[in-house]
């Protein structure tokens, strides 16, 4: 492999005659609802992605995050609800290769063809001039690959290639799943450059990913769904300052009531205890107001993103519905109580 | 920058002068073309053809000594092969990229029914390049193995063989092409439309020699071989029709609902 770039100036400036829109690209997912039989996938999920913005796409295994990557991009559909890229459902975008630059799925890239012809094949599709595979190749550090075919590609060159193939089209937005999956130390720094100045560039850009170091490292922006609903949106900074307090009652039943009328964030235990998105003494004044005793009353989160994502999404109940502008919704109890 | 879904249309739109919207049977013939499982195929395929074409021929003039060489006869030795070759190139074609790498083509070009129009539309070009090169390999090589044994050839019966085994092939393609995009599996759409062809034409003539003329007429509506026989011969029967119908453009409405609606990944 090559040195790597970022597509900052290629897409500051584009190949000749390719220059892409100036129109800027958001993502937007308004109530969404998917079922596959008696389980419900995605519930009522709502998110915005906006221009110059990179946004982690978090939760746990069957939150729902791949459902909702998949019906944004046309590959399922919806029961309800809207998921829009620029205010069109990808299905109708004329040529979404360049509007959009997806990549979900590095092994679905075809083994059979090089690396350089499934760029060709895909600059051809978006009606991009050839040598644009050649520039893409090049930013992705394939070069020395390029005629190789895909399937002796290792996990991290496929990587690379899906990104490239997401790229190929000069795109305003990008949807990645999981794009640091199988890449090196500098491989995953490279992303994170290429993201960073994608978006810096006016670009959108949605991240679905487990690796929530490199997740925290990279985005500004963060939505956490569970059990297919949302349980924290906001800015980084909101999302790991906020956190989540664990607490236990004595009486488990009237803490899931109180819970349940403070209408804020939160996750149910095994155990009988929650898990709110509230600073400890929010919880407590919570608690004073129904004339609750506490037996556990616990801060979750230093500051990383990891405690965040565990506090909210790691109990076995489905949350309920976080407001919609961030887990730091404060509560609504008297500062005095 | 401005965010609007107008913009974004204009953005699709013009992008679409320079390069055409979803049916793009040429791109997709390039796509298929430049796998290393189509390459392989079709050099098999190639051999396989021109084998049987050289085969039926030379065989004549030492089977059958002061007989010229018969060209229909390699016409219908070919068709053989080529009735096994293209169904298998067109469901290659049509399905080739399912379950894995079609997610790909479908984020690049989300309009399915226009993508699955467009990979058939791809095959029969397939089809037909692969069938005038056999059958023209079998007029040429009669022709030439007739002159070097000194015998000559005979042409006759070329013309309304060329149309029978013409028409089967194209119906034995698009046969093949509805069971590819109703089964979106390439192992078991394969067999089905190299095997039931077969087993239906064989199950016909068998019961029409048994003598039950009323089960042989209910076969004919599902034998593509006697359908493109009658369409040969000038006359539209119901029954030529019907197994038209049953086995062709039902399943390949019902296979373009399921592609169209299909969910990916």
């Amino acid at each position: 492999m090559t040195t790597t770039s970022t597509p900052t100036e290629a897409r500051a400036t584009g190949p000749a005659g390719t220059r892409r829109s100036d129109a800027s690209v958001d993502l937007r997912i308004e109530s969404l609802r998917k079922t596959y039989g008696e389980q419900t996938a995605v519930d009522g999920l709502d998110l915005l992605c906006e221009p110059g913005t990179v946004t982690g796409f978090l939760g746990p295994n069957g939150a729902g995050k791949s459902t909702t990557l998949r019906i944004l991009t046309g590959l399922a559909e919806a029961d309800s609800g809207t998921a829009l890229v620029g205010g069109m459902s990808f299905r109708t975008i004329p040529q979404p290769g360049r509007v959009i630059g997806v990549m979900l799925d590095a092994r679905t890239l075809h083994p059979g063809r090089t690396g350089l012809e499934t760029l060709r094949l895909a600059a051809r599709t978006c009606g991009m001039p050839a040598s644009r595979a050649d520039e893409v190749l090049e930013m992705v550090g394939l070069s020395g690959a390029g005629r190789k075919r895909v399937r002796g590609y290792s996990y991290g060159m496929r990587q690379r290639l899906g990104i490239g193939v997401a790229l190929i089209g000069d795109p305003a937005a990008l949807i990645l799943d999981e794009p640091a999956n199988g890449l090196d130390p500098e491989g995953i720094r490279w992303m994170r450059r290429l993201l960073r100045s994608f978006a810096d560039a006016g670009g959108t850009v949605l991240l679905s990913s487990h690796q929530l170091a490199e997740v925290q490292a990279t985005v500004d922006r963060v939505a956490m769904i569970a059990h297919g609903r949302l349980v924290a949106e906001g800015s980084l900074e909101d999302v790991t300052a906020q956190g989540g307090t664990r607490v236990a009652a004595l009486d488990p039943e009237a803490l899931g009531r109180a819970v349940e009328a403070s209408g804020v964030g939160a996750s149910h235990g095994s155990d009988g205890s929650f898990t709110l998105a509230l600073e400890p003494a929010d919880v407590g004044r919570l608690a004073l107001e129904h004339g609750l005793v506490l037996t556990e009353l616990q801060r979750l989160s230093d500051g990383s993103l990891e405690d965040v994502f565990f506090s909210l999404t790691e109990d076995g109940q489905a949350p309920r519905p976080a407001p919609a502008t961030s887990t730091a919704a404060a509560p609504t109890t008297s500062q005095e109580a | 920058m401005t965010t609007a879904s107008s913009a974004l249309a204009t953005t699709g739109t013009s992008a679409g002068a320079s390069g055409p919207g979803t049916f793009r049977p040429l791109l997709d013939l390039r796509q298929v073309l430049d796998t290393l499982a189509m390459r392989i195929l079709l050099i098999v395929s190639a051999v396989a053809v021109l084998g049987m074409a050289l085969l039926s021929t030379t065989l004549q003039p030492l089977l059958l000594e002061d007989s010229p060489v018969i060209a229909y006869g390699g016409i219908i030795a070919v068709g053989l092969v080529l009735g096994v070759v293209l169904p298998v190139l067109t469901v290659l074609t049509v399905v080739g990229e399912w379950p894995g790498a079609i997610q790909q083509t479908f984020l690049q070009r989300p309009r399915r029914t226009g993508v699955l129009l467009s990979k058939i539309v791809a095959a029969l070009i397939i089809a037909l390049v692969v069938t005038a090169i056999g059958l023209g390999a079998a007029l040429g090589l009669a022709s030439l193995v007739g002159g070097i044994s000194g015998d000559g050839s005979t042409f006759e019966n070329v013309g309304s063989t060329l149309r029978s085994t013409g028409l089967e092939l194209l119906l034995g393609t698009l046969f093949a092409a509805a069971c590819a995009a109703l089964l979106q599996g390439t192992a078991l759409a394969m067999v089905i439309s190299v095997v039931l062809p077969f087993v239906v034409t064989v199950a016909t003539s068998m019961v029409a020699v048994l003598g039950s003329e009323t089960v042989a007429e209910v076969m004919r509506y599902v034998d593509l071989t006697s359908s493109a026989d009658t369409l040969a011969r000038g006359d539209v029967t119901v029954s030529a029709i019907g197994a038209i119908v049953l086995l062709i453009l039902i399943p390949l409405v019902a296979g373009g609902v399921r592609w169209a609606r299909r969910e990916i990944g």
